[in-house]
């Protein structure tokens, strides 16, 4: 199998996808740093939304700023292995320091995704 | 200031949890300006089914006991398992003088309420211009059946019965034991360590059972705010994974009712309270809150 085709069929590109050509996201992008986790290599994903997302930050004109997302399996026999050590460490290691919140990305084997806000601490819900 | 609190139950009688019960009004009112706020339970003997009109006891939840213990804030009482037995054998020993002090008090609250009544009669006669001493003597004092019939009778707001079953029982002293052995039944230590970590934040916390979580936390007195937060029971830090199926079904709820759902765990893995005496204080938590994007 070529490098091509294992990227094709990695959660992070099928994200990617959901993101770009479904949710109109733009500047959609795979993170370069990763962390060995377990039998899986996390990389994380960023990109902007089209809107600005409920709790989420703005430029100073009032546009939406870039989102960091965990990509995920969940696969209706065996899912990813996240524990809240592995989530302590992807904020350490894989955000910039000041990042209040990753949007969960779960990836069915079904072919849908859904997003889940992920706040590091103790956080008001939304309004 | 120390509240009393009582523990009831325990492994001989329901084969569960001490249950934490406190009776006195005033310690209730100390206890909600601290934020622990326990739930009443008491009902009326004649409509035990209704559950909208609870009075005392308040019962805590067992992490508000301990907390409020290890703060320095509550003592621990036990009433004896078989309460029933407890107030047969103190009606048999001291049932006489219960009466007879109940009686006297009866006596000395209809005389007070008399004099009152018939100064207040006095008085009114004054205002309506009536001088004459013999129609006074007469009003005044013929007027008794009358009065009789408007005296209050005081109904107490704590027990006289369980004031005594305290003094016929064991003495503070074992109050440190007590913690211990509620801690010994205690399931899953971290649970108290969520609770604790909350609770010194500035949130109130209810059993959380309504919401499929462990507790629910307000960001002041339930009365004044909806509650914020769904939180589920204390994970492993490094052993327990988060079930993703469980995450969305939370999320989802949270998310319908205006909550978010926190998920916490303790990062000092295996260290429980047996561990330290002195019933450990532990603030070294991380907690994660979620809730649904709003997209996909």
């Amino acid at each position: 199998m070529s490098t091509r085709d294992n990227e094709e069929k990695s959660i992070e590109y099928a994200v990617r996808t959901n993101l770009v050509h479904f949710q109109n996201w733009s500047d959609v992008r795979i993170c370069d740093d990763q962390l060995q986790w377990r039998e899986r290599t996390i990389k994380l994903l960023s990109g902007v939304p089209q809107t600005p997302l409920a709790n989420g930050n703005t430029d100073p004109d009032g546009n939406p700023v870039k989102e960091y997302l965990l990509p995920v399996n969940l696969a209706q026999y065996k899912s990813d292995f996240i524990s809240i050590e592995c989530l302590d460490l992807i904020f350490d290691k894989l955000c910039e320091p000041d990042t209040k919140r990753i949007i969960l990305s779960i990836v069915n084997d079904d072919g849908t995704i859904v997003f889940y806000f992920v706040y590091k601490g103790v956080h008001k819900p939304k309004k | 200031m120390t509240v009393t609190i009582n523990l009831i139950g325990g492994s001989e009688c329901y084969n569960s949890l001490l249950t934490p019960l406190v009776f006195n009004i005033d310690d209730i009112k100390k206890l909600r300006e601290l934020g622990i706020c326990g739930i009443l339970s008491g009902t009326l003997p004649t409509a035990s089914q209704q559950n909208i009109f609870l009075t005392v006891p308040l019962k805590l939840m067992v992490e508000e006991a301990i907390w409020l213990h290890i703060k320095g804030l509550a003592k621990f009482k036990v009433l004896r398992c078989n309460l029933l037995d407890s107030i047969n054998e103190i009606l048999e020993k001291d049932g006489e003088q219960i009466e007879k002090t109940a009686k006297l008090r009866l006596k000395k609250s209809f005389d007070l309420q008399r004099e009152y009544k018939k100064e207040q009669h006095l008085l009114k006669l004054e205002r309506l211009g009536i001088t004459d001493s013999e129609r006074i003597e007469k009003n005044v004092n013929g007027n008794d059946k009358l009065l009789e019939a408007a005296l209050f009778i005081e109904t107490p707001t704590t027990s006289n019965l369980l004031n005594n079953i305290h003094l016929s029982s064991v003495g503070w002293g074992i109050s440190d034991k007590l913690l211990k052995i509620l801690i010994s039944q205690y399931g899953n230590w971290d649970n108290y360590l969520l609770f604790q970590a909350l609770r010194d934040k500035g949130y109130v916390l209810a059993p959380g059972g309504r919401f499929g979580g462990k507790f629910i936390a307000y960001p002041g007195d339930p009365l004044r705010y909806h509650s914020h937060m769904i939180i589920r029971d204390a994970l492993h830090y490094r052993e327990q994974p988060i079930d993703f199926l469980e995450l969305a079904a939370n999320a989802r709820l949270g998310t319908g009712v205006k909550k978010i759902w926190v998920i916490g765990s303790s990062t000092e893995t295996d260290k429980g309270p047996t561990n330290n005496d002195k019933a450990i204080v532990d603030d070294n938590i991380s907690f994660y809150s979620i809730e649904w994007a709003g997209f996909g």
